[in-house]
């Protein structure tokens, strides 16, 4: 019965045959049945760009891990979990210290949303499960957090032996995690940073903000050691660097090649998927390498065709939407006429490849995807404004998420600064990043619609005064 | 040349007809259950006045949240776009729209050919529109018709200081408990609802002829709160509620030229 999507995941029949065994009884954990796949399959071919073999690659490493994280009790010894925003490198060198034991390394939230959310279509019962349990409704707690806890608590994935968060930018991955360790017994390693620079601080950060994260680090490290019972090592460490900068500079390449084409190569949604493998340690690091590279060869052949998913000439924009668990609001943007040049975080300008001072000490730890998205409301403002610069583009998508601690303080200064900057109309759009029951897509529409016609408007006016 | 604009909206479904850029007829009945059959009978009921039928159609673009659901349109447009063109041609000389519909709410700045140029709308709240006035009147057993000149009268508008709607009916219970007349309590309401526009509205600014449109232009009381709010005199087109329908039908025109 799903067959074909698997295949649309990238799965060679032979592998869907050897892996049916597992599948079932994921699949059955996880309550998945035919009218769920029809959907999957359906909202794969409409939003996503699976004629592509990147992209099925990538689709396909997602629901290895999703087998993989339902089975992950009876199929290894111990289970390590992290979730955004935890940065990738501390994971995976934890993951790669631990090669002699059998340790399971996710991050299960990200893992549902990007296949049950964004696949499926089907999170609203692990939403429910995580509102009953701990992390009620209308009290502004993140979805993404009320997604993992109710996917535990429901006994579709394990309980972990131990949990590995971060506050990099908001309060709500400790609060929950606390939650974990308090009413479930989980242990958790937690980061703590300060993370409330002033402003004009950013890109330069005092040296005790810079000690106080490292002494955080080593505390994170030693909780790993004594729980897992596995040393940290100089190799794993080097292993993770030198990996993660790899895929990172390839990526960097795939955002600016689509951000520069017109018309616009491929889908932001199927890029979602390779940009959040940046934060997922998953032990496929080669297979992940592998369709990072093919789907680059890919888009240059498209860019070199002139072939897109968007008319050529339509007018150029950024945004800032999440996504993860919905990738009908990007999808709506670019069937509306706009090509979405750049989505953040999807491109490291070199200001900050080159500026961020986290990389002294923090080729290990801290900076990575998280580099894009600082713990501060001018690093936010700014790189929202150095990405409108690098990529030119006619217009701002600025997303508004409910609950997110993280996005929500910039979106207003964010729109003053680029309009008085820039001189480029911003359109702020409310929604939420992992719940889809807190906005109307139609609601949304009517707005995405009306800034595509201001901005062609625009366009067309500059071009015959030109 | 006979064009339609179809504008089905939460509450209400409109039609308006033209040709050459007069207004034939024009019809407004309840949306109700089913957007596709509600377009259907307006558009019906608008040709009927007109002694024209579909066929004599020409072109018709459908505007409003049920645009998508109507089967005999040959084209949609997003109802910012349709009110803008619409106030364009019976009020030239507007800048500002204000429209104020069933479920939304929006402040639209128009330049002078018609187009938009910068608008905002309310987020999924239902606070600061029709729908919150149609269930404050059914808590105090009004018509919404009736809403406007009752709070004309009134001498001390209450505060309501609840901006969902939810809550402000519990507010409403309370405060009619403390004994505030209706006439106070409604041009509260109103007070509220324009308030929140108004705030809204100050990202695309305010600027002269400010044109109130939708349902709830018909309401003086909103109206009068509106311009209080925003400090600057507010027009209403003779029926404001068509002016989607008629955006969509001169853009329907358009389409046509260009064809
Ligand atoms: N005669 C009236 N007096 C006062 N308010 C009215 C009147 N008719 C309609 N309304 C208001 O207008 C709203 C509907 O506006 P409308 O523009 O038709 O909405 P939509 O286009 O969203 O369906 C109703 O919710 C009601 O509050
Ligand atoms: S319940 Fe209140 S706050 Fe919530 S959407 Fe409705 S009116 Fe707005």
């Amino acid at each position: 019965m799903y067959t074909e999507l698997f295949k649309l995941c990238g799965f060679e029949p032979d592998e869907i045959e050897r892996e049916r065994p597992r599948i079932n009884k994921a699949f059955k954990i996880l309550g998945i049945e035919e009218k769920d796949i029809e959907r999957g399959e359906n909202r794969l071919r409409q939003y996503l760009d699976v004629e592509l073999l990147g992209v099925r690659k990538f689709l396909g490493i997602w629901m290895r891990e999703l087998v993989n994280l339902v089975l992950a009790r009876e199929e290894h010894d111990k289970v390590v979990y992290s979730d955004f925003p935890m940065e990738l490198r501390p994971l995976m060198s934890m993951m790669l210290s631990t090669e002699e034991k059998d340790v399971y390394f996710a991050t299960p939230g990200q893992i549902i949303n990007m296949t049950i959310g964004q696949i499926f279509d089907k999170l609203t019962p692990f939403l429910e499960a995580g509102e009953e349990n701990g992390l009620p409704p209308g009290a502004a707690h993140c979805a993404l957090y009320q997604t993992r806890l109710g996917a535990m608590v429901k006994g579709v994935i394990p309980f972990p032996d131990l949990s590995v968060i971060a506050s990099y930018h908001c309060d709500q991955p400790s609060e929950a995690e606390e939650l974990l360790h308090e009413v479930y017994g989980v242990p958790v390693a937690h980061l703590d940073s300060c993370p409330d620079a002033n402003w004009g601080d950013w890109p330069k950060f005092n040296d005790h903000r810079v000690r106080y994260g490292a002494s955080q680090a080593r505390k994170l490290f030693q909780t790993f050691e004594k729980v897992i019972g596995c040393q940290m090592t100089e190799e794993a460490i080097r292993a993770t660097n030198k990996a993660n900068a790899i895929y990172r500079l390839k990526f960097q390449q795939l955002a600016e090649l689509i951000g520069h084409a017109d018309p616009q190569p491929i889908r932001q949604a199927s890029m979602a998927h390779a940009f959040f493998l940046n934060s997922m340690p998953t032990r496929d690091i080669e297979g992940k390498q592998e369709a990072l590279e093919i789907l680059v060869d890919e888009v240059q052949q498209r860019v070199d065709e002139g072939r897109g998913v968007v008319e050529k000439g339509a007018p150029g924009v950024f945004s800032t939407i999440t996504i993860s668990v919905d990738p009908s609001i990007t999808y709506m943007i670019e069937q509306a006429g706009l090509a979405i040049r750049i989505q953040i975080p999807f491109w490291l300008g070199p200001w900050v490849l080159t500026k961020h001072p986290y990389r002294d000490w923090a080729d290990m730890i801290g900076v990575g995807p998280c580099l894009d998205i600082p713990h501060s409301c001018q690093a936010h403002v700014t790189i929202n404004l150095e990405n409108c610069r690098a990529f030119n583009v006619d217009g701002v998508i600025n997303f508004y998420p409910y609950s997110c601690r993280e996005w929500t303080p910039t979106v207003m200064i964010t729109k003053k600064v680029i309009e008085k900057e820039l001189g480029i109309p911003v359109l702020i759009l409310e929604g939420d990043s992992y719940d889809t029951r807190n906005y109307s897509a139609s609601q949304l529409r009517t707005r995405v619609e009306t800034f595509a016609e201001l901005l062609r408007a625009t366009k067309a006016t500059k071009a015959a005064s030109r | 040349m006979i064009t339609a604009g179809v504008d089905v909206g939460a509450a209400t479904a409109k039609t308006a007809i033209i040709s050459d850029g007069k207004i034939l007829s024009y019809a407004v009945i309840p949306t109700g259950d089913s957007v596709a059959r509600a377009a259907e009978r307006v558009t019906r009921a608008a040709l009927e006045q007109a002694g024209l039928s579909m066929a004599d159609l020409s072109f018709v673009i459908s505007t409003g949240y049920g645009r998508n659901g109507v089967a005999f349109a040959n084209k949609t447009a997003s109802e910012i776009i349709c009110h803008a063109k619409g106030v364009n041609l019976l009020m030239p000389a507007a800048r500002t729209v204000i429209d104020i519909g069933g479920q939304d709410s929006k402040v639209i700045g128009v330049r002078e050919n018609g187009t938009v140029s910068d608008f905002v709308m309310n987020d999924k709240c239902a606070a600061g529109t029709g729908r919150f006035l149609e269930v404050m009147a059914g808590v105090l057993g009004l018509d919404i018709e009736e809403m406007g000149p009752i709070s004309c009268t009134s001498k001390e508008p209450c505060p309501i200081s609840n901006t969902c709607t939810i809550f402000a009916e519990t507010e409403m219970v309370s405060l009619r408990a403390e004994g505030r007349t209706r006439e106070d309590l409604v041009a509260g309401i109103h007070k509220a609802v324009a308030s929140r526009v108004v705030v809204m509205g100050k990202t695309v600014g305010y600027r002269e002829q400010v044109v109130f449109t939708g349902g709830v232009a018909k309401n003086t009381g909103v109206k009068n709160s509106l311009e209080a709010g925003i400090g600057l005199p507010i027009l209403i087109p003779e029926e404001p509620q068509i002016m989607g329908a008629l955006g969509a039908a001169l853009l329907a025109k358009a389409e046509l030229s260009r064809q």
